[in-house]
């Protein structure tokens, strides 16, 4: 699966998004996948009044982000995909989506979660699941912008245990 | 004297924080002036934080100023403004646009203030 940029952020399309990925990437698509902002219009036109005009937007739900993923004639070259999660990127991986690497751009402080990194607070149950993932063979970076000091989520782990 | 409206800074980084220390170093009247920075709170934590001013204040109007249109606070304060019809929302927050709106805000009606501030925040971007 050649994607750019296969990212967790739950801040979805943002500024570090648009400006700092899209740009250093020349990226040509945004495939926006989450089962709630597809429900909400006025999420949609939020998230699309952002994207500057030379990047498509697709806005879709985990399923159909699946089949677009898996559809070997959907042009997949310079997009970034985005999740909100963990989870989501784990019913991705059940339904038959395959990415070798996995950026983690941003998961903020919860009630729950535990600091790793300035932009990465994890919650126990999210680190079950990113192990799980990780044992299927997904590798996971941890990096926000392209600037930064990219880090492996398998190191981050083992040195806070 | 009109009661003064609620003002909000919310940028990335500690800008919102500069921001507000220089207004005020101009020597402008800033009344109900506050500044949050994503630095040092999570979004949805100034998210809260705003809505308690809110509630607190009573204001008549609420103005949310932002630095990057499109960018994560934008998105936050359109889903505050979203909820709550009082709230006027200004991206690309600059000195002369912040300075513009604490020397009219209590001489000027509200729609005509938002369009003045906007042009002077364009007039004060210039090339020598």
């Amino acid at each position: 699966m050649n994607i750019q940029l296969f990212r967790i952020d739950d801040r979805l399309i943002h500024g570090q998004v648009v400006i700092g990925w899209a740009g250093y990437l020349n990226t040509r698509k945004i495939i926006l996948c989450d089962d709630e902002v597809v429900k909400n219009e006025w999420e949609i036109d939020l998230y699309l009044s952002i994207v500057p005009d030379h990047i498509q937007t697709l806005i879709l739900n985990t399923k159909k982000t699946a089949e677009y993923l898996k559809d070997e004639q959907a042009d997949l070259s310079r997009t970034i995909v985005l999740v909100n999660s963990p989870q989501v990127l784990e019913e991705l991986l059940e339904l038959g989506v395959k990415p070798a690497k996995v950026n983690l751009g941003g998961l903020h402080f919860q009630e729950g979660r535990e600091k790793y990194l300035p932009y990465l607070y994890l919650a126990p149950e999210e680190i079950e699941t990113l192990k799980r993932m990780m044992e299927r063979g997904i590798r996971f970076e941890c990096l926000d912008v392209p600037q930064g000091k990219n880090t492996a989520l398998e190191k981050l782990l083992n040195k806070k245990n | 004297m009109k009661s003064a409206p609620l003002t909000v800074l919310f940028t990335h980084g500690n800008l919102a924080g500069a921001l507000k220390s220089v207004t005020k170093n101009l020597g402008v009247a800033a009344e109900n002036f506050y500044s949050f920075s994503n630095q040092e709170k999570s979004i949805k934590d100034i998210e809260t934080e705003i809505l308690e001013l809110i509630k607190d204040k009573s204001p008549e109007n609420i103005m949310i100023f932002v630095d990057l249109t499109g960018g994560s606070c934008w998105i936050s304060a359109a889903r505050l403004k979203k909820e709550n019809d009082q709230i006027e929302i200004m991206g690309g927050v600059n000195i002369p646009m912040l300075v513009s709106y604490f020397m009219n805000v209590q001489r000027m009606d509200w729609q005509f203030l938002l369009e003045k501030v906007s042009a002077d925040a364009k007039k004060g971007i210039a090339r020598l």
